[in-house]
């Protein structure tokens, strides 16, 4: 196979997702609209399904083309392929010509293999969690068409389409968290609805300064290149050529890569623009897994990885680089440690870990970012997969339990009164429905009881418990990616992690490798303590919780409705283990997902333990053993000459590695210990203690250190007050006062003149003789007349 | 030779007795006759400075006041047909009683 080979079949890579979004589109739109699944015809359904093998096909062919295209890249000796022009987009002028081509180099096969294979993972686990969903065909006209924007966005060799790439994947977003933009519910989370436009707002503030950053681009390259017929400035090669020559300015090179890193930010959600992805899980969790742990998210890393030639001539750049990237790493721990939700945790570990993957660029470890970025996508997508397998069958619980408690509560009423069927029927329907709405919202807003208070969220992980026995795939696939998050030795996670920290220890930054340590320590703590409260402790809390919840229903039913002696045992009560025939116990079963839901999580548990293995360090291993690093060297190298040149290259050596390695193994391993001791063994007590003993800091970390509540008061708040003030003080008061001010005047000046008219002829005389005496007194004082 | 002054304030005089008449009288018609005066004042001042030259009569004057007379005669017509067609509406001819030109 020959470059010229690779040319041809490298534009398929991201058409064939296009064409297969389309197709879905084109499926919905004709025959399935918007219908409920319960109102589909068989070849409606069939139709349905097709939409989803499309998208798994499409993604499939692209995963197989990129495999191939990195196999190629791997063999060959030259490490960079382009398409240079497929088409002239923009051919404005002697200055603005932008032509679209593709490229393909070592970030970029490796970024399309991770894109493509956890897009296939997501798409074939989306077959079964979206299985019931109304929505399911627009769901998979959206997924490939994100998944064709990212690889629009990594495959592109011209900075004006990577923003347009930037723009789709942040389109997609929107249209993917508001997936179930009709929710009006949803436990005191933000609403996808709301959800979705807070993603897009913040992302569009880093977008600003990216824009800003592209123009500049386009103005620095200005001088250059003239002459040459179509000679395309924001291409990359161009660009960096003109950076490599040393023809720019230092404080513009700064300048430049900051506004470039402020889309980063936006995107990456690094502080203070981490906001939105929080409040992004409103979104169902494949698309969770997909954009925003493995694919989306990392656009930012890819872009500073891609500006290297820019970044690293600007030492200022590159060290803010670190900092705001080592800031969101803590943060994102701290906040991981006590959240409640279990995508909330796993929300705050992304951005925590884009934070690792920000400052490893920051302290010049390019390679060591990229490699956690893929390990990351690896276990991070197969974490929410897996939190998805959860809360998926703890609804399917739920729902299941209601239709007992109705069945049930029936079979009670009719007993009861078995002389008043009608009375029978309404009491039971009470019932049922007061205990559902307990069960959905609670029972008392103003109880001490959290659970009384708000009802039983699918996803708190406070009434999960003893999964495994239930799920034991699921369970073991997500201990691998737990470790893998961990850092526990010889998972993926483990060397990757490892490696960043040790480029930071390498380059000398040691508060920066401090803290890296410290939230590694806590981002074992929290990834394990969600392991060993949903999967491994010894209480199966969903029973005793939902039992409370419809008890407490039925009997605040039971006295509004004035029955006497009313016990909510003889209708339902739940259990996890044996059920007593004699009374009206009902055994909780968790849904156990189907196998196009638990092969995804298998295979990936497999590459979060064995992607590890391409990034051993070199100095322990042996020469050559790292197979990343080799592999994606040719993309730096203008980077790692601008570091020989300025002397930052440091070279590791085997006993500070093997030391650092060692550190890192024993704190992600106490990490563990300390979430084993909490909660497997002491899930009762030891976590309230914690939280008594922590005391501000628990609150601090539980409402995520105030952000959205100091923006709001800030921005919303700030912001309406000064809307406000421009509204009334200056549209009302100004502007309207001046425009009704004149009329005003004018109608008081005419008031005043009007009394001239009197109407009375003789006083009309009367002023013609007046003005006569004026007319020659001016005349006699001006001119003087002479009698 | 009468000094052409003297016809100047005769003329003065006359006017002023048409101008206070116009200005204080009630009876339209009075009014009227008013105005007239003013007129035939303007008419004796014409006559006066067409006289006052030394090297002759300049007939310029005098005929300008044949113009007068006529423009008199016509707004006479005018006006006392409007002054009739408003004492027809209202049966008097007091001035101060007409007063719908105020708004």
């Amino acid at each position: 196979m020959t470059a010229k080979d690779v040319e041809s079949i490298l534009w398929l890579v991201p058409i064939i997702p296009l064409v297969a979004s389309f197709i879905n589109a084109f499926i919905s739109l004709a025959f399935l609209a918007s219908r409920k699944k319960s109102d589909l015809t068989a070849g409606q359904l069939f139709a349905r399904g097709l939409t989803g093998v499309i998208g798994i096909t499409a993604i499939i062919s692209s995963l197989t083309i990129s495999i191939i295209l990195l196999v190629f890249l791997q063999g060959s000796n030259e490490h960079l392929v382009s398409v240079k022009e497929i088409f002239i987009w923009i051919p404005s002028g002697d200055d603005f010509q932008i032509k679209f081509g593709l490229m393909l180099d070592p970030l970029t096969s490796v970024m399309t293999v991770v894109v493509t294979t956890i897009s296939l993972m997501v798409h074939i686990f989306s077959t079964g969690y979206m299985k019931n969903e109304d929505g399911f065909h627009r769901f998979y006209t959206y997924l490939p068409f994100f998944t064709f924007s990212m690889l629009l966005l990594v495959m592109c060799n011209n900075f004006l389409w990577l923003y347009v790439g930037w723009e789709l994947v942040g389109l997609s977003s929107y249209l993917l968290i508001g997936f179930w933009f009709a929710k009006k519910y949803d436990w005191g989370r933000m609403l996808p609805s709301a959800a979705n436009v807070k993603a897009f707002v913040v992302n569009r503030i880093g977008d600003f300064g990216f824009g800003l950053g592209v123009m500049w681009l386009f103005v620095i390259m200005l001088p250059h290149g003239e002459g040459i017929p179509l000679f395309d400035r924001l291409n990359y090669e161009n660009v960096f050529k003109v950076f490599e020559e040393g023809l720019v300015d230092g404080k513009v090179v700064f300048l430049v890569s900051i506004l470039l890193f402020m889309g980063a930010m936006g995107k990456s959600a690094q502080m203070p623009l981490h906001v939105w992805l929080p409040d992004a899980m409103a979104g169902p969790t494949p698309v969770s897994a997909l954009i925003h742990a493995a694919t989306m998210v990392t656009a930012g890393v890819y872009l500073v990885g891609r500006i290297n030639p820019i970044i690293v001539r600007s030492e200022e750049a590159i060290a803010a680089v670190a900092v705001i990237g080592i800031l969101t790493a803590f943060f994102g721990s701290t906040v991981g440690t006590t959240q409640k939700d279990i995508k909330a945790v796993m929300a705050y570990s992304t951005v925590s870990q884009l934070g690792y993957m920000f400052f490893a660029l920051g302290v010049y470890g390019w390679i060591a970012a990229f490699f956690h970025l893929m390990t990351h996508a690896f276990f991070k997508g197969l974490l929410f997969l897996g939190c998805g397998a959860v809360i998926h069958s703890n609804e399917d619980t739920i729902k299941e339990m209601f239709e007992e408690i109705h069945h049930n509560a029936e079979e009670w009423a009719k007993k009861k009164y078995p002389n008043d069927p009608e009375k029978a029927a309404e009491y039971a329907f009470e019932l049922f429905e007061a205990a559902e709405n307990a069960i959905e919202y609670g029972v008392d807003p103003k109880s001490d009881d959290r659970l009384l208070r708000e009802g039983l969220d699918p996803q708190d992980m406070d009434y999960m418990g003893n999964y495994f026995k239930q799920m034991p795939v699921v369970a073991i696939s997500m201990t691998f990616g737990a470790a893998a998050l961990a850092g526990v030795p010889l998972t993926a996670g483990f060397w990757s992690k490892d490696e960043i920290l040790g480029t930071a220890a390498l380059q000398g930054q040691w508060w920066i490798y401090l803290i890296g340590l410290f939230s590694a320590l806590l981002t074992a703590f929290y990834s394990f303590r969600m392991i060993f409260s949903v999967f491994w402790s010894d209480s199966y809390r969903l029973p005793k919780a939902l039992t409370r919840l419809a008890h407490a229903g039925m009997q605040k039913k039971a006295k509004e409705l004035g029955i006497q002696y009313f016990n909510p045992i003889e209708i339902i009560e739940f259990v996890g283990g044996n059920a007593d025939k004699n009374r009206k116990q009902v055994k909780v079963h968790v849904h156990k997902p189907g196998w196009n839901m638990q092969a995804p999580l298998v295979f990936l548990a497999f590459m979060s333990i064995a992607a590890g293995y391409v990034g051993l360090p070199n100095v322990i291993f042996g020469n050559g053993v790292n197979q990343i690093e080799k592999f994606l060297e040719p993309t730096f190298e203008p980077a790692l000459k601008v570091m020989e040149s300025n002397d930052i290259t440091k070279q590791p050596d085997f006993t500070g590695t093997l030391i650092l390695l060692l550190v890192s193994a024993v704190v992600s391993l106490t990490g563990v210990g300390i979430a084993y001791v909490m909660y497997h063994k002491n899930r009762e007590t030891l976590p309230e203690r914690a939280m008594r003993l922590s005391g501000p800091l628990y609150y601090i970390s539980r409402n995520k250190w105030y952000f959205d509540e100091v923006y709001n008061l800030i921005f919303i708040q700030g912001g309406m007050a000064f809307f406000r003030f421009l509204w009334r003080g200056i549209d009302v008061f100004i502007i309207d006062g001046i425009v009704n001010g004149v009329g005003y005047v004018t109608r008081f000046i005419s008031q005043g003149l009007r009394k001239v008219q009197t109407g009375f002829v003789t006083n009309y005389a009367l002023y013609i003789a007046l003005g006569l005496v004026v007319v020659v007194a001016i005349f006699y004082l001006t001119v003087g007349v002479k009698f | 030779m009468i000094p052409t002054a003297w016809f100047l304030i005769l003329s003065g005089i006359l006017f002023s007795i048409g101008l206070t008449g116009v200005l204080m009288r009630r009876n339209v018609l009075v009014i009227f006759m008013c105005v007239e005066l003013m007129m035939n004042a303007v008419n004796i001042t014409f006559v006066a400075f067409a006289r006052s030259f030394t090297k002759g009569i300049n007939f310029a004057g005098d005929n300008f006041v044949v113009f007068v007379v006529t423009v008199a005669a016509a707004e006479a017509a005018v006006g006392l047909a409007i002054i009739v067609s408003l004492a027809t509406k209202q049966s008097s001819v007091d001035a101060d009683s007409i007063g719908m030109l105020k708004d």
